[in-house]
């Protein structure tokens, strides 16, 4: 308590209340501009950090996380661009929204789940974070494969009505996750001697490249025929039932967010699309899903925020990067003194409670901030589409080529646009790509780890109890679709009769 | 409304400017160095402008920081800016390919650790080799410390070597990587002692480390700084430190050598210049570096971070930087059978 109220203290100082305003800024904006991510927001920003006090270093680079996380919704809502990939169950949702003219509504609502999940999972941080700490040390190789392999079946949701396509899309993706290094025996597999393909083909291109540049080509389809199909932004309201109707919604996503967030190695991206699964599956009207459903938006921005105080669980208290943005925080502590492990919140415990307290007022902030780009950028529906298509192609190019300083990722951007909208002309789903992309290393890795486990003797598997537990929810994941079926089938029958 | 539409463009101009300055500099620089070359060959008047050091991996990462906290110290004695580049992708070969290609003058230098030279046998496609760089400075080695589960029983080497003896191939040993620092130590240490570990890979070393806490793994190997924590939380019990002394930080775990086992391993770091660089130029860099890591600000920053500081330049490093290639060369192609 003395602790909270020492952060609380160093939190509220004006200057480091300006740091805090000043990462959302800058955050939203990198989350928002297509083909820049939080990842990157927090890399650029990381060598400024190191000539600022330690605590302000740790309250710029949370407000850049965190911004980063939310803005990137803001033009997946607007044009359909996930600014990341978190974001892009909000755009199967948000698009259609704004294409009815209710674009404010959509993004008033984003902008309160993602505080909500924010919020959350900050206070999870600050009050849990010992106890899930225990949680998070229990999760080892087989746990880890048994997420993956529930997370597969998300791809079905995506499918929407063509299971055939989305599994086809799901299991290629999976075949190309496979390549680069063998991640056991370390020997490159399928790289067809390019030695940029040693390390596998980075994700991050190749959804900035599947997302944006389709909806460039689509535009272009029509450059010249209409304007623009939104002529007019909507007033942002919050509409009272939207919330009232959902508060189950809020509740659960949460939860999937922290949870997934505590989990090393899945991060925003996978939790948004595991709670809009989720979403679908409870909803009492899962036909609206597709067509701009206001749960799937609440159930895919409260969950990828609730990601950021989640995933620094595992950093803080073990050291283990629970996510990309978080892996460089994990250099930023280093540099300034702070070494994460089980002894950090006693050692340092100025700079962590600041840090965490840090964390609840920056979310709360997020609030205003939000607010404020949302209403400025509604006038990019208003841009002629030639001046947004050019505009974006730049910023997917530099956004790839930014991540690794390396050409061959704009390539491989380029190649993931094409085939990006070859499948979208043919009714091929993109999720799953992104799924499969994001999954498939965890799945491989996983597996070979716990088959070393317990090689020869399989059934052992069965006492470890967080494994039972994911066990069960795969089971039932995988089933569900059949239960449902034919409980429709017998109402169906028993109307007819 | 108005002002906050102008602030906006304002801000969205100014990253776009930032994140164009800093693709211009990477795509422009190798180019002006060769245009440049004739009055670099001499070397009496380098450095005359920016120094840029090519980091293969992640900024924030472990090798990140350490050129990062060697180059902070290295401008003032060089008399120039340096300027880190984090050029990553293909596992570190990217970069170092980039490297090898860059225009020997000594306006560009790059990260350099232990296997890179052995880079060509691992990895299909990799045009650069043991000559294609000149070493100039090793700045430092990094000793594993070997921590044992407390379900394992394991508390010193002979009881880690025992229990190896008593069921070879079983005992469970976790890796930060396959083909790391952490690999080439279990190569190493399985030949030294006739004995056989279960490999398991993990991405990195604080996962390696917390999969020993846990108990699912019996042994793991991580460097100082990934190991601390769980040490001084006694989540494990630590063996031994792999350097040949004892290391201040963690000054009450004994060496390997202390208990009876003539064994040693450490991860060096280094920089390398691209071949052809004037040995006049390599000279003045080495000595911009060694002042650098002399300066007790520089060994008191390394040490919190982990490393532990051993330097060497001129013919030492030339010597150690061939015999190096040669023993890793040796381990990959016994590893490889």
């Amino acid at each position: 308590m003395e602790n909270i109220i020492l952060g609380l203290t160093h939190v509220l100082q004006p200057y480091n209340l300006l740091i805090c305003a000043a990462g959302l800024f800058v955050g939203v904006l990198f989350g928002a501009l297509p083909g820049f991510s939080a990842t990157m927001g927090v890399a650029v920003f990381i060598p400024f950090t190191y000539v600022m006090e330690p605590e302000a270093a740790m309250l710029l680079l949370a407000g850049i996380y965190c911004g980063g996380v939310y803005g990137g919704s803001i033009p997946a809502v607007l044009i359909g661009i996930p600014g990341t990939p978190a974001s892009v169950p909000t755009s199967m949702e948000g698009r259609p929204l704004t294409k009815r003219g209710e674009s404010g509504r959509a993004l008033a609502m984003v902008t309160l789940s993602s505080c909500t999940g924010g919020v959350v999972s900050a206070f999870a941080l600050l009050v849990g974070a010992p106890l899930l700490a225990l949680i998070a040390m229990k999760v080892g190789a087989p746990e880890q494969m048994m997420i993956a392999i529930f997370g597969l079946s998300v791809v079905c949701t995506l499918s929407f009505d063509n299971l055939l396509k989305g599994l086809l899309v799901g299991f290629v993706s999976l075949l190309i996750a496979t390549v680069g290094q063998d991640p056991i025996l370390g020997f490159p597999r399928f790289t067809a001697g390019f030695y940029q393909l040693t390390g596998g083909v980075d994700a991050v291109p190749i959804l900035i490249g599947l997302f944006s540049l389709p909806e460039v080509l689509k535009m272009l389809e029509t450059a010249e025929t209409e304007k623009g199909d939104v002529s007019r932004v909507s007033k942002m309201v919050l509409h009272l039932k939207d919330i009232t109707s959902n508060i189950g919604n809020f509740i659960r996503s949460a939860i999937i967010g922290v949870g997934i967030g505590i989990i090393p190695a899945a991060g925003p991206d996978i939790a948004s699309f595991f709670s809009y699964n989720e979403a679908r599956k409870s909803s009492k009207h899962p036909e609206e899903f597709g067509n701009g459903s206001m749960a799937g938006i609440i159930a895919s921005e409260t969950a990828n925020n609730a990601v950021t105080g989640g995933s620094l669980i595992p950093l803080l208290t073990l050291g283990i990067p629970g996510s990309a943005p978080a892996a460089l925080f994990l250099g930023a502590m280093i540099i300034h003194g702070m070494r994460p492990g089980p002894l950090l919140f006693t050692q340092n415990a100025a700079e962590v409670y600041t840090l965490l307290v840090g964390f609840i007022v920056i979310n709360i902030m997020m609030f205003f901030v939000g607010w404020i780009y949302c209403k400025a950028s509604g006038k990019i529906l208003l841009l002629p589409k030639s001046v947004l298509a050019t505009t974006i192609v730049v910023l997917a190019t530099v956004g790839a080529f930014s991540i690794n300083q390396n050409m061959w990722d704009v390539l491989m951007m380029y190649v993931a646009g094409i085939v990006g909208y070859i499948m979208v002309k043919n009714d091929y789903p993109l999720s799953p790509v992104a799924l499969a992309l994001l999954l498939g290393k965890i799945l491989e890795q996983g597996l070979s780890q716990t088959i070393t486990l317990y090689s020869g003797k399989p059934l052992e598997v069965l006492t470890r109890p967080l494994f039972v537990v994911f066990l069960l929810f795969t089971i039932f994941s995988y089933a569900y679709p059949f239960i449902k079926n034919a409980k429709d089938k017998k109402k169906a029958a028993a109307k007819e009769d | 409304m108005k002002t906050m539409k102008r602030l906006l463009t304002m801000v969205l101009a100014g990253v776009m400017v930032l994140s164009m300055a800093a693709c211009g500099s990477s795509s422009s620089q190798p180019s002006q160095p060769s245009g440049e070359n004739a009055s670099a060959g001499s070397g009496s008047d380098f450095p005359k402008k920016i120094v840029q050091i090519i980091v293969p991996f992640g900024a924030g990462g472990g090798a990140d920081i350490s050129v990062r906290t060697l180059a902070k110290y290295a401008e003032e004695s060089l008399g120039q800016k340096i300027v880190i580049q984090n050029i990553t992708g293909g596992s570190g070969t990217v970069g170092l390919t980039q490297l090898a290609g860059s225009a020997p003058d000594g306006y560009t230098l790059g990260y350099f650790a232990c296997t890179n030279s052995n880079d060509s046998l691992l990895f299909d496609g990799i045009q650069y080799g043991v000559d294609s760089f000149v070493p100039v400075v090793e700045y430092s080695a990094d000793p594993h410390i070997i921590v044992a589960s407390k379900k394992s029983g394991i508390t010193d080497m002979a009881s880690l070597v025992e229990a190896a003896k008593a069921n070879p191939g079983e005992l469970t040993l976790a890796l930060g990587g396959a083909w790391t620092s952490h690999d080439f130590l279990r190569i190493s240490l399985e030949e030294k002692e006739g004995i056989q570990f279960k490999r398991m890979v993990y991405q990195g070393g604080a996962e390696a480390i917390t999969s020993v806490a846990s108990g699912d793994v019996d042994l793991a190997v991580p460097f100082v700084s990934e190991a601390i924590p769980q040490i001084e939380a006694g989540n494990v019990v630590p063996i031994a430190i792999t350097s040949a002394e004892r290391f201040d930080v963690v000054s009450d775990i004994p060496t390997i050598k202390e208990q009876g086992v003539d064994y040693e391993h450490t991860m060096w770091r280094g920089l390398v210049a691209p071949t052809g660089t004037p040995q006049e130029i390599v000279d003045k860099l080495a000595d911009a570096f060694e002042a650098a890591w002399n300066n007790p600000e520089y060994q008191a920053e390394a040490k919190e971070a982990g490393t532990m500081t051993e330097f060497k330049r001129g013919e030492e490093f030339e010597q150690f930087y061939l015999e190096n290639h040669e023993t890793y060369k040796a381990m990959i192609e016994s590893g490889l059978e």
